[in-house]
């Protein structure tokens, strides 16, 4: 795998931001845009998910209320259904409407609460990598069903970028493959499972979250290098959305 | 032509059985530990040192897979960032303090609580404010100040930091041996601890809620002997207030034992569900730890995914004229 040298990362190796535009080459999706606008979005979608969610289930209460929201929203009431079961993804703007037009409620309404804005960027984040993962890795792999991402797992994905030798495991699956390399992963692989601290020396146990650790790779790492991709400035994003230079 | 995803896959299925074992092998050994490595730098890019991931830039070399351990840890956070990210996310999201219906629901886990008795009101200028003789040399200091604690737990890390000094020293953790630590972990006794009042006087009792995931509700069952009572008041809690009070509650001339019941909401308020989980034993007497099995029970079918409970025995001063010592 190629360094990748014109689209510099936070956080992520050259070879994996190498991995992240082959990708998205592969897939037929511009780099550009994929870098200035359709992670961004996404994720912004996914903060407010969490948020129309609490008011669908305020909602949700009362049968007659959920059809007026509905119908107040010109809405198909199966729309709001779609919502509920995550089989579509409401707009964000979607929490105004719902708020403002359909629950006629107030932002701070005492009988509404949201989520706290670390579950709400949790919830975003994974929502956004497994959107990523489902739209635009491409074609799963033979014999592959991904377990769902949860926060281990990213912390698992995310180690494994942190780690100074993480670029040779992009190396592993190129053609430019050695195999001291696999030697390396061996090793970083030992790395992940290992908890300083801990007494225990239980083989089954390390074997456990060896395979934990093996799958949320597997299944989690090529989508986790798109996310950090497609945000390459940070939280600059979110700056610019007000206007205002990051100091 | 694969895909670099498909690529990846290939790869790491021909580890086999016997590789990943091997591998686990050696991570088991005695003395292991992995070559030390100076991992790269990876700024948070949603400005917030990855709070809401549960790790510290500190921490994060730190791999946490066991469902029990997921607490998030407290990272050193730079304010800047928190304010804009928090402000962001509220602007955006319109992120208001309150409940978190969790989407994604585990089994029910138990927290930790430290609660205590905050025993005096004093009148002032400003009315009446709640004071708690401290631990040592500090007497008469102002509860609300946090005098007693630990000046920077402003937003305690753990449940037993903040607890007033008098506390602590009941709350010390235990030695367990390593093979005690897994049974404990599933089964350890509900936390108790004494603390007095004087007969008449009004308190409050004051607990923690740093431990908890998400803001919920707190409710507080009374046991006199082998009689039981709710208190009618369901509180809101949550994580980001650091402490809350409930009360004022009035000492009898008896010990009473107070329940602190900490749990997310669902659509059953938590009051009901106690009153359920109390009902079931049918009045009697209930040991400390048949009624957090009660509530466990009740909670666990009510949809609950997290609760803390700790016991609260007040005891009446014995000399009612006197200021109220510190329990120890």
């Amino acid at each position: 795998m190629q360094p990748d040298e014109e689209y510099l990362t936070d956080g992520l190796p050259l070879e994996w931001a190498g991995v992240a535009r082959e990708t998205l080459e592969s897939r037929g999706i511009k780099v550009d845009l994929y870098r200035d606008k359709m992670v961004k979005e996404r994720l912004l979608d996914g903060m407010a998910r969490p948020n129309i969610d609490v008011l669908l289930k305020f909602s949700r209460r009362r049968p007659d209320v959920k059809r007026e929201v509905a119908k107040r929203l010109h809405l198909n009431p199966r729309t709001l259904e779609r919502w509920e079961e995550k089989a579509a993804s409401p707009h964000a703007r979607n929490f105004f409407g719902i708020l403002y037009v359909g629950l006629q409620r107030e932002l701070a309404d005492a009988g509404i609460v949201y989520p706290e804005s670390r579950s709400a960027i949790e919830d975003a984040v994974l929502s956004t990598v497994r959107m990523i993962r489902r739209k635009d890795v491409g074609p799963a792999g033979k014999d592959e069903s991904a377990p769902r991402l949860c926060r281990d797992s990213l912390q698992i994905v995310r180690s494994l970028m942190r780690h100074p030798r993480a670029g040779s495991v992009a190396r592993l699956f190129s053609d430019e493959a050695h195999p001291a390399d696999r030697l390396e992963f061996d090793k970083i692989l030992g790395h992940l499972i290992w908890v300083p601290g801990a007494h225990g020396h239980d083989p089954a146990e390390k074997l456990k979250r060896l395979k934990f650790a093996v799958a949320a790779i597997r299944h989690w790492a090529v989508a986790y290098s798109l996310f950090r991709f497609g945000l390459p400035d940070g939280m600059s994003f979110i700056l610019e959305v007000f206007d205002e230079d990051p100091t | 032509m694969k895909t670099p995803h498909e690529r990846l896959g290939d790869f790491l299925a021909s580890y086999s059985e016997e590789d990943l074992a091997a591998i686990a092998q050696k991570a088991a050994e005695p003395g292991y530990v992995p070559e030390p490595v100076e991992l790269r730098d990876d700024p948070d890019p949603l400005g917030r040192d990855w709070d809401w991931l549960g790790a510290s830039d500190d921490q994060a070399d730190t791999i946490s897979i066991d469902e029990v351990n997921r607490t998030p840890t407290r990272p050193l956070l730079d304010g800047r960032r928190i304010a804009w990210a928090s402000g962001v996310a509220a602007s955006i999201a319109a992120v208001a303090a309150g409940t978190w219906f969790a989407l994604y629901r585990g089994p029910l886990r138990e927290r930790d609580v430290a609660a205590w008795v905050a025993q005096r009101l004093e009148i002032g200028g400003g009315g009446v404010r709640v004071a708690a003789p401290a631990g040592d040399e500090e007497v008469e200091s102002p509860l609300i100040a946090a005098i007693d604690r630990p000046r920077d737990a402003a937003a305690p890390s753990t449940p037993n930091v903040y607890a007033p000094l008098r506390i602590q020293e009941q709350l010390v953790v235990p030695e367990v041996t390593p093979s005690e630590a897994t049974a404990h972990s599933a089964s350890r006794p509900v936390r108790s601890i004494t603390d007095i009042a004087r007969p008449g006087d009004l308190f409050y009792l004051e607990f923690t809620t740093a431990s908890t995931p998400t803001p919920g509700t707190a409710v507080v069952a009374s046991a006199r002997g082998d009689s039981w009572h709710l208190l009618r008041d369901e509180i809101s809690v949550a994580p980001a207030e650091g402490t809350g009070y409930f009360g004022p509650i009035k000492m009898g001339d008896v010990e009473a034992s107070y329940f602190v019941v900490l749990a997310d909401r669902t659509g059953t308020p938590l009051l009901n569900t106690a009153s359920e989980a109390l009902s079931k034993n049918g009045g009697g007497a209930v040991s400390p730890d048949v009624f957090r099995d009660l509530m466990a029970a009740a909670l666990e079918s009510s949809g609950h995914s997290w609760f803390a409970v700790q016991r609260i025995e007040v005891k009446p001063a014995k000399d009612a004229g006197a200021a109220p010592k510190p329990a120890r």
